[in-house]
Order: C-alpha cells, then structure tokens, then sequence
C-alpha cells in the first residue's frame, strides 16, 4: 500500500503536509453535536443520485410517446430497475429534507453573519436547485400526475414579472407543454442542474474551509479535533444510517408508475409532491399575482437573510429578532404543509 | 463515544447495508423467477412438467425483447389502463388472442399495428398508448414465432369446450 501510495505521490507532486494539514482542519467541540454533521448528507446524497441517474439513462426514454413506457420498463421489468428508480426518488426526496435541516441548522446557529453571507446565498442557490431537480425529475415519469404537476407548474411560471412569459417559453419549448417540454426537462436535469449544483458544492465546501466552521456564540469552549478521521467518521455513520434506511424503505415500498399522461384529461385531483405543499397552499389562499408576489419576496428574503438580519441587529440589538423571524416562518411552512397534506 | 467504537459502528453499518442491498437482489430474483415464467410455461409445468419447444422459447425472447410487456401487461395478462380506450380502458390482454383471433389476422396486427387505436367516447381525447407495427423490426419466421407464443398464453383448462 505504501509503495502505491508513493507511486502516486511522484506522479502528483502536491504537498503531502498541505493534504495533512487539510485532511486534519481543526474543528470547533461544538461540532461533535449530531445536528451539525447533516451538511456532508447531502453532498453523499447527490453522488448516490448522479450514480443512479446515470444508471436510469441507461433505460429512459425522453420522448413522450416513450417515456411512461421505459418508466414501466424500469419498474416492471429491467433487473433491479425498480430498486435503482426507488433509492433514485427516495434520495431526491431525502436530500431536500436534510438540505433544509442543514440550513435550519445555520439559520438558528446564525453561521450566516459576517463574512459567510455569500457562502449562505450559494446554499439557499443549493436549496432551489434541489427543488427544481426534484420537479424536473417528477415531470420525466411522464404519468398522469407527474404530466399535469409540470403543466400547472410551469403555467405558474409565466405569472412571474417580466421574465415569466419568456422563461416558459424556454422551458416548455412552445406556449405549451408539447413534446420539446420532456426533452428540455430532461436536458435541465440531466445537463444544466448537475453542472450547476457541482460547481456550487465545490464553491459552498471552499468558502467553509476558507472561513473555517463558525464559532458557536453560546459555547464557549475553545477545544478543537481533527476533521479527519474524527469528524468524517461521524458524517459516516449519519450517511449509513440514512443509506440503510433508504435500501429497506425501497425493498419494502417499491415505487410504481400511474396511469399514463393524457393531455387532454385533466384528473379530478392535482396535487404537487409534498416538498411544494407550502408554496402550493399559499398560491390557493391568495390570487395568482399576490401568490408569486410573495413567493418571490420569500425567497429573495431568503436569499438576503445575512444582510437584513444584521439591519435588524442594528435597530433592535439583543431582540433576538432572526429567531422571532424564523420560527414564524418555520411554523407557517408547517403548518401549510400540513394544511395541504391533509385538507388537500 | 470514542474513536475506536465510531471505527466499530461504521464496519458493522456497512455491512448492515451490503447486507441490505444484497437481500434485496435475492428478493428480484425471486419475484423475476415468479413473474417471468409464462402461463403457458406455469401451465404446462404442472400438466406434463414438458418444457416450452423451441419456436415458443423464440417468440418469448421476442415477446420480451419488445417489451410487449410494458403494455400487456406480464404474461400478457392485461390490466394497464389506456384512458378513452374502447378495449375498457386498458391495453387489451394477450392471454387470450387465441380465441378472437385467426392466425393471419394475429400476424396482420403484429405487423401493422393499430395507428389509431378506437375511442370509447368519440369526443374525448385520443388514447395515450397504441399499438405500433413491427412489420420492419421482425422476419417472417420471428413474427410466426410470436404469433405461436401468444397462442400458447391461453390459459390452459379455460378452452370453451368444443
């Protein structure tokens, strides 16, 4: 191993102490607390969704006459095809919970303060990237619901100022769904959204390291431990955790397909995946401009959270004002989720 | 917990999920081997224990190398829905074509298709799933082939009497 080890260090001359030195960063001793070890989750999910993804390109088919029929062919009958396509959809799902459990996590600890607020606007970026690889994704199945979630979705679009009517145009390939929409779909989400979401994870890990872990201002500890193989073990074992629990969920709940997609019959009930439930609930409670009005105000907000939470540090200091903020914010979005989860 | 128990941990969740992964493809090759084997095969089986001939063997190969069953359903047995099919609203079965069917005109669809498949309601939007045509894909002798397998799949013991 070692006469390997040294192969390749002739062959890579790249400073064997610069490699120690970043393998064994420091840690703050608030880090071995469970809650701050989701953010490598999520990076470890989009490697099992690339891996997968890549394995059910092998069988799709993006053409509409074709799509529910590879779909089918995936679940029904490739070998171990169902098996790829649920742990494919159970990680997309996944990663959208533990990427906002990790920016829950930054959001109460404010890791975004002074100077993290750009690496805060590349995770939020993260976040709606995750979002629209999971509406994408969905669209692909090509079966009745997945087929009017992406009309309904899209046709939210073109509510949006100014830039609305040209997005869906360029999304959809025509004013409406047709056959250019799947293919485009699948470009974004095979092509656009992995590039995308590479070159931000490599920019949110660089920035964390350059910046170092924010210190915890509730912990005054000054201890510190190596990340590796300390803290690496740790993202391990949640890694493990979630991975095994994933591989039963899908050998015991395997996924299936609907009807497949009619275009001209709308069913009586459309409902997006669960992770849009508060958005959706919230464009039903208001008209549609009012609705993206506000969604968009939420996510700029979002997205400006470390600049307007230090203008509200200065008019109201020791107010603790970003807690009040987020946890309105955090149970409203619960309580629209499960005001649509269960009123429908 | 310390280092050398997270070491522990980590091994025995790893193979916790090697474990996993490798019961779930005993569980497909189980319901492969359960699904996979045609009715006639299944029927055959138990009547004579006599294995499928060689031209049926071929227009099964064919019959899954089509993936007639992404639309027939496995076994040819149906129950896909087609929405606005005339058919009730599913991809027709194929266990029992036997009996609807001459040969030539078994072979006439297997080539031809059906472009436009009939409407249950004549306003309505055209059915998503219709049969495409082979006629370039297969050779005669294939199309005879998977014409001899689609026979075969009636279900044996069902014969109307005469």
């Amino acid at each position: 191993m070692k006469r390997v080890l040294r192969w390749i260090a002739e062959r890579v001359p790249v400073d064997q102490e610069l490699v120690r030195k970043a393998l064994r960063e420091p840690l703050p001793v608030h880090m071995k607390n469970w809650v701050f070890c989701l953010g490598g989750t999520p990076a470890l999910l989009f490697c099992i969704l690339a891996v997968t993804g890549i394995l059910l390109t092998f069988y799709y088919v993006p053409s509409p006459s074709h799509a529910y029929a590879s779909v089918s062919n995936i679940t029904f009958k490739v070998r171990m095809g169902w098996f790829i396509r649920g742990i494919h959809q159970g990680a997309s799902q996944l990663m959208i919970v533990t990427v906002l459990l990790h920016m829950i996590r930054v959001f109460f600890t404010r890791a975004y303060r002074n100077p993290r607020e750009l690496n805060w606007m590349f995770g939020v970026a993260l976040f709606m990237i995750t979002l629209t690889f999971a509406f994408t994704g969905y669209s692909l199945v090509y079966d009745q619901l997945s087929y009017w979630a992406t009309t309904i979705g899209t046709n939210m679009i073109a509510a949006v100022p100014v830039i609305g009517e040209p997005l869906l145009y360029l999304l959809r390939g025509g004013p409406d769904v047709n056959p250019n929409t799947l293919s485009r779909f699948y470009d974004f989400h095979i092509g656009v959204l992995p590039t995308m979401m590479t070159l931000l994870i490599v920019a949110h890990v660089l920035l964390v390291r350059l910046h170092g872990v924010a210190p915890l201002p509730s912990d005054p500890r000054r201890e510190t431990y190596p990340f590796f193989p300390d803290h690496m073990l740790r993202e391990m074992i949640v890694g493990l955790v979630i991975l095994i629990a994933l591989v039963n969920f899908v050998m015991f709940f395997p996924p299936t397909v609907g009807a497949p997609a009619t275009p001209g019959n709308t069913p009586g009930h459309i409902r997006p995946e669960w992770y849009f439930f508060p958005t959706y609930r919230w464009l039903k409670l208001t008209s549609l401009s009012v609705g993206i009005w506000g969604s968009m105000l939420f996510v700029a907000g979002l997205f400006l959270w470390p600049f307007i939470d230090a203008i509200l540090e200065k008019i109201a200091p020791r107010r603790h004002l970003w807690v009040i903020v987020g946890t309105s914010c955090f149970l409203m979005t619960i309580v629209f989720m499960l005001w649509e989860a269960i009123v429908g | 917990m310390s280092i050398n128990a997270q070491k522990y941990l980590v091994g025995i969740m790893g193979l916790i999920l090697v474990g996993s992964v490798i019961a779930t493809g005993y569980l497909d090759t189980q319901r492969r081997k359960k699904e996979n084997v045609p009715p006639s095969a299944k029927a055959s089986a138990s009547a004579s224990a006599a294995p499928l001939s060689r031209e049926l063997q071929r227009g099964l190969k064919i019959y899954q190398e089509l993936s007639c069953e992404t639309c027939h359903g496995p076994g040819g047995k149906g129950g896909v829905h087609n929405f606005n099919a005339q058919s009730g609203q599913e991809v027709p079965p194929l266990n029992k074509v036997a009996e609807g069917y001459t040969k030539p005109e078994l072979i006439e669809k297997i080539k031809v298709g059906v472009p436009d498949e009939p409407k249950l309601d004549p306003n309505g939007p055209a059915p998503p799933l219709h049969m495409p045509g082979f006629k370039d894909m297969l050779t005669d002798d294939q199309v005879n082939d998977l014409v001899a397998y689609l026979i075969s799949l009636k279900p044996k013991g069902e014969d109307s009497g005469f």
